[in-house]
């Protein structure tokens, strides 16, 4: 899975290099348009073009067969019932498609949700780390620590709370950079990026213990190492909105209206039936 | 089995990271799925909103056309009339098959109501004896003598019934020219059809191709899919393509144009032609290109046009192509076609059939309301809308084969025939009307198989099933099985046919005949090229032009007229008539001409002064000749028909009747195809308007009192 992570960040970073410092907008838009021919493609080559293109037609005259005869209430009805059956025919051609491009899309949106779903702390900036472990210890006896690199600072002693087995700390931000912190837990040594920068990148908000789900799901970062004590350690990073004349607009929303525009706009071009 | 189990987890393992992380999931449903659920739920909104809205207005709609069909349904005698038109079918031919035992739902008709033959129309034309069928009158209100008329200022041909022409103001910007009025498209049939009158009181109709019916006419209550003189998407009435490696193959065409062609490693770059570009000043014509991949070990070809791939065998027809031409200013004209590949060796042959119109995206309204057509092709599929889609100049012209040709025929005839169930499903009260033309096209082709010695099948054997237009006959009875099955008590059904048919042996050049007995001059030498380019018009006192027509050079009416309108012309018409009827080949003594008829004493009407102004009654076996109706004179009267163009029914009228079916008994001995439309009428309780010449064939009045009573 490292490996696989490894390959997928490395794509995407390539892809973002050009926009990290211009406004999230502009990568979105470029992402959502190379999302829409990606689509379209897996649509052209997978699906059932010829069933969906006849299936579309039969709805298409139907709409119109309730145009043309609507003084014929009989034949107004059944062709409402026709238009549902072949939604449904339609339906069952997008089926294949939708079933291949899960996987490829869930991948695409985890990167996407890490470098648009949060921000990287500004200087001055306040943020809570938790450690969770994956069982019941004994927090208070046990020797749990936090060090930060210099351009962090460790701002108020740990929170320890017994009941869901998890450690606080508050951060500042202090100057821009990639930092590492350094967790200790018993004999133990973790480290977990932690990011203060004004530009678009990549973020880690949770570094996981390994598993195949787990990692799959937080691609971000190197998972902790096996038999860990540490269930995850958490960096609770402010979420990113994209704005639009004052709006804020949760990025999958946009994501999600402008890939499918992209989409509908360039099936012409790319004679896909979709 | 490790990497199964390892591929099951993964995909279980999918799903489960879809239900198991909603922001994931709800995010799938994004673009992917997005495009698919998208649609549908458009598609669902839209329904639901349609519904409403239908819902809502419905009582009113039904009480308004209630309250205005009331009357007329009730006083009708029939919920429903189909009439269905098979061009050309022969009542010979029929009567016998029928006694043989081959046509039984026929058959059945003819017991159990009527069956005659049918008067058809001076000249036995089919755009002349629809357009009688269809409005009630003769010819001379109709204002249809031919499939060509003439234009008396240049002597040149013009299609009889419509006219197409440019936008007559245009605007100059740069290369283009910017259309400021629409393109003129006029009907020039006269009178009115019998179902807009029905319409007009409330009748709802469904008109299916029944030819001379384009451009569509408005209809106040129904459908009209137009037909014959619908032109391609070139403007023409059909022009083929032919694209052939053979260098003996170049020549010219009739309806057709040749494009050779080369093959380079197995592959072929050559483009389609379209039509001229109207927008542009130089009007040139469109193309498109087309790219042909051979695969010589399994001889097939792999196509490449307009974004469309297709994979072709030999003698295999594609569906219907779609082509889209680019004139320019972001315009697109659109039209479909179907391609076959007619050898492979040792010479790569391809025809491609006219450009027609689309029907979903007509570049000229084809039907009314214009969306008809579109529903039509979107529901059953895209079709032919030329005027005169079965290719009869391909086979003729040797570029497709018999059994090609009948494939595209029953190819065409199946559309129809869809088309036709559908509207009988559709319109439960009300009329139906269908004109297949089938019947028309396999007899005109395929004559010669049954008739043993025609100059076209001299040293030749058929290439197909020598029964063909038996097999045409017995297809057209299933088609009316078919009907039957949809049709109730309260129906009446008829069967109806423009003309019947006959044998086309020999040709007579009229024009020769009038050139060689003093009637017609050429301007140098013993020959003219088509249409009359050497005749010497003021020399001139009489030409024939179309299938049956004599003008004379009428002083006055015609540009260069020479004979004085009134009792010269009277004495050149009966000079003329008393030469050429009875006129015999000089090859074999046979009567050729039966009669000759002086229009003005046929029928009278406020067109008459466009017909021509003597109609030729050839004998059996005879009709103009080819090289005659194109307006060439040579020295030759007579010659052979060496053309697979075998039958006709441009002879003699009394010769030639149609058919008539019905399944009612009617009261009329002799029934005539004017006959139809005031039948029509009266089966709804609609007087006949008064200028109709032709009179109801059914006494309804008991049948009117059977549905009074019920």
């Amino acid at each position: 899975m490292g490996s696989f992570n490894f390959l997928v960040n490395r794509l995407f970073d390539g892809i973002f290099y050009l926009f990290i410092s211009l406004n999230p907008w502009v990568a979105m838009i470029v992402v959502c348009l190379l999302t829409g021919i990606f689509i379209l493609l897996i649509f052209r080559y997978t699906s059932n073009q010829k069933g969906i293109r006849e299936a579309k037609d039969k709805i298409k005259a139907h709409f119109l067969e309730i145009r043309l005869f609507k003084d014929d209430f009989r034949l107004m009805i059944r062709a409402q019932g026709k238009i549902l059956r072949y939604n449904l025919v339609y339906m069952k051609h997008s089926l294949k498609p939708m079933m291949i491009m899960i996987l490829p899309l869930v991948i695409v949106l985890i990167q996407l949700n890490f470098r648009f779903g949060f921000r990287p702390l500004q200087l001055e900036e306040r943020v809570i780390v938790r450690v969770k472990l994956s069982e019941a210890l004994p927090l208070r006896s046990m020797g749990i620590s936090l060090k930060a690199p210099e351009g962090l600072e460790v701002e108020k002693p740990p929170m320890r709370i017994e009941s869901l087995h998890e450690v606080q700390w508050r951060l500042r931000a202090k100057e821009p950079g990639e930092f590492e912190l350094r967790v200790r837990v018993g004999e133990k040594l973790f480290t977990k990026i932690v990011t203060v920068s004004d530009e678009l990148c990549q973020l880690s908000p949770r570094k996981v213990s390994r598993s195949f789900f787990q990692e799959f799901l937080y691609p971000s970062e190197p998972p902790l190492p096996s038999n860990s004590p540490v269930s995850f350690i958490e960096v609770k990073y402010p979420a990113r909105n994209l704005n639009l004349g004052g709006w804020n607009i949760h990025w999958l929303i946009v994501f999600f209206v402008l890939s499918i525009a992209f989409g509908f706009s360039l099936k012409g071009m790319l004679k896909v039936e979709v | 089995m490790k990497l199964l189990s390892r591929t099951k987890i993964i995909v279980v393992g999918t799903g489960l990271l879809l239900l198991g992380f909603p922001s994931f999931s709800e995010a799938y449903i994004g673009p992917g799925a997005g495009f698919a659920f998208l649609t549908s739920f458009l598609i669902l909104f839209l329904t639901f909103i349609m519904a409403f809205f239908s819902l809502i207005s419905w009582p009113f709609r039904f009480l308004f056309r209630s309250l205005r069909r009331k009357k007329v349904y009730a006083r009708g005698k029939y919920t429903r009339l189909v009439i269905v038109g098979l061009d050309g079918m022969d009542p010979s031919l029929t009567e016998q098959m029928m006694s043989q035992g081959k046509l039984p739902n026929f058959a059945h008709l003819k017991k159990e109501g009527t069956f005659a033959p049918l008067r058809t129309t001076f000249p036995a034309i089919s755009p002349v004896a629809w357009s009688s069928f269809l409005t009630g009158v003769t010819p001379a209100r109709h204002n249809i003598f031919d499939f060509l008329s003439r234009d008396p200022k240049t002597y040149l041909p013009d299609l009889s019934s419509a006219r197409i022409g440019r936008p007559s103001r245009t605007f100059p910007l740069g290369k283009y020219l910017i259309p400021l009025s629409k393109p003129e498209i006029t009907l020039l049939r006269k009178s009115k059809p019998f179902w807009n009158i029905l319409a007009d009181e409330g009748v709802f109709s469904t008109i299916l191709r029944v030819p001379i019916t384009f451009p569509p006419e408005r209809l106040s209550w129904g459908f009209l899919l137009s037909a014959m003189c619908i032109p391609d998407l070139r403007g023409s009435q059909g022009t083929f393509s032919f694209y052939s490696t053979d260098p003996k193959r170049v020549g010219k065409y009739t309806a057709g144009v040749l494009l050779p062609i080369t093959i380079n490693k197995d592959k072929i770059n050559t483009f389609i032609i379209g039509p001229n570009n109207s927008l542009t000043k130089e009007s040139k014509e469109l193309k498109l290109s087309l790219t042909i991949t051979l695969n010589r070990n399994e001889e097939k070809a792999h196509f490449q046009v307009g974004g469309q791939r297709f994979t072709l065998a030999q003698g295999q027809y594609s569906d219907w192509v779609r082509l889209t031409f680019k004139p320019g200013l972001g315009l697109k004209v659109r039209g479909i076609c179907r391609f076959l590949i007619t050898q492979f060796s040792p010479h790569f042959e391809l025809y491609v059939t006219p450009i027609n119109i689309d029907p979903e995206k007509p570049a000229l309204p084809i039907s009314y309301p214009f969306i008809y057509s579109v529903y039509l092709s979107k529901l059953l599929g895209s079709y032919a809308t030329l005027g005169l889609p079965e290719d009869t100049w391909a086979l003729n012209e040797g570029v497709i084969d018999d059994r090609s040709f009948l494939e595209q025929s029953y190819l065409i005839h199946d559309e129809r025939r869809k088309m036709l169930l559908n509207a009988l499903e559709k319109t439960r009260r009300g009329l139906v009307v269908c004109v297949f033309d089938t019947t028309d096209r396999i007899q005109h082709m395929f004559w010669r198989y049954m008739d043993h010695g025609h100059p076209a099948m001299r040293g030749k054997s058929p290439e197909v099933d020598e029964d063909v237009i038996e097999e045409l006959y017995r297809r057209m009875d299933n088609l009316i099985g078919e009907i039957m099955e949809r049709i109730g008590e309260d129906d009446l059904l008829i069967v109806v046919s423009d003309h019947g048919f006959k044998s086309f042996r020999r040709g007579v050049n009229l024009n020769s005949w009038l050139y060689m007995n003093g009637y017609l001059s050429l301007k140098s030498g013993e020959e003219s090229r088509e249409w009359f380019r050497d005749v010497d018009w003021n020399n001139t006192r009489a030409y024939a032009l179309g299938l049956g027509g004599i003008y004379l050079n009428i002083k006055g009416r015609e540009s260069q007229g020479i004979v004085q309108p009134g009792s010269e012309a009277q004495h050149l018409k009966e000079e003329l008539v008393s030469k050429l009827s009875g006129l015999k080949d000089e090859k074999n003594g046979k009567l050729a001409i039966n009669e000759v008829f002086d229009t003005s004493s046929l029928y009278s009407g406020p067109y008459l002064h466009n017909a021509p102004d003597l109609i030729v009654g050839y004998n059996e076996g005879y009709r103009a000749s080819w090289d005659g109706v194109t307006g060439k004179v040579n020295q030759t009267v007579f010659e052979d028909n060496v053309k697979k163009w075998s039958g006709d029914h441009c002879i003699d009228p009394r010769l030639v009747p149609g058919v008539f079916f019905c399944n009612s008994k009617i009261n009329a001995p002799e029934p005539r195809l004017i006959d139809i439309a005031p039948t029509a009428l009266d089966a709804f309780g609609i007087s006949p308007p008064p200028y109709m010449d032709g009179r109801a064939l059914i006494d309804f009045s008991e049948k009117g009192k059977a549905r009074r009573s019920k």
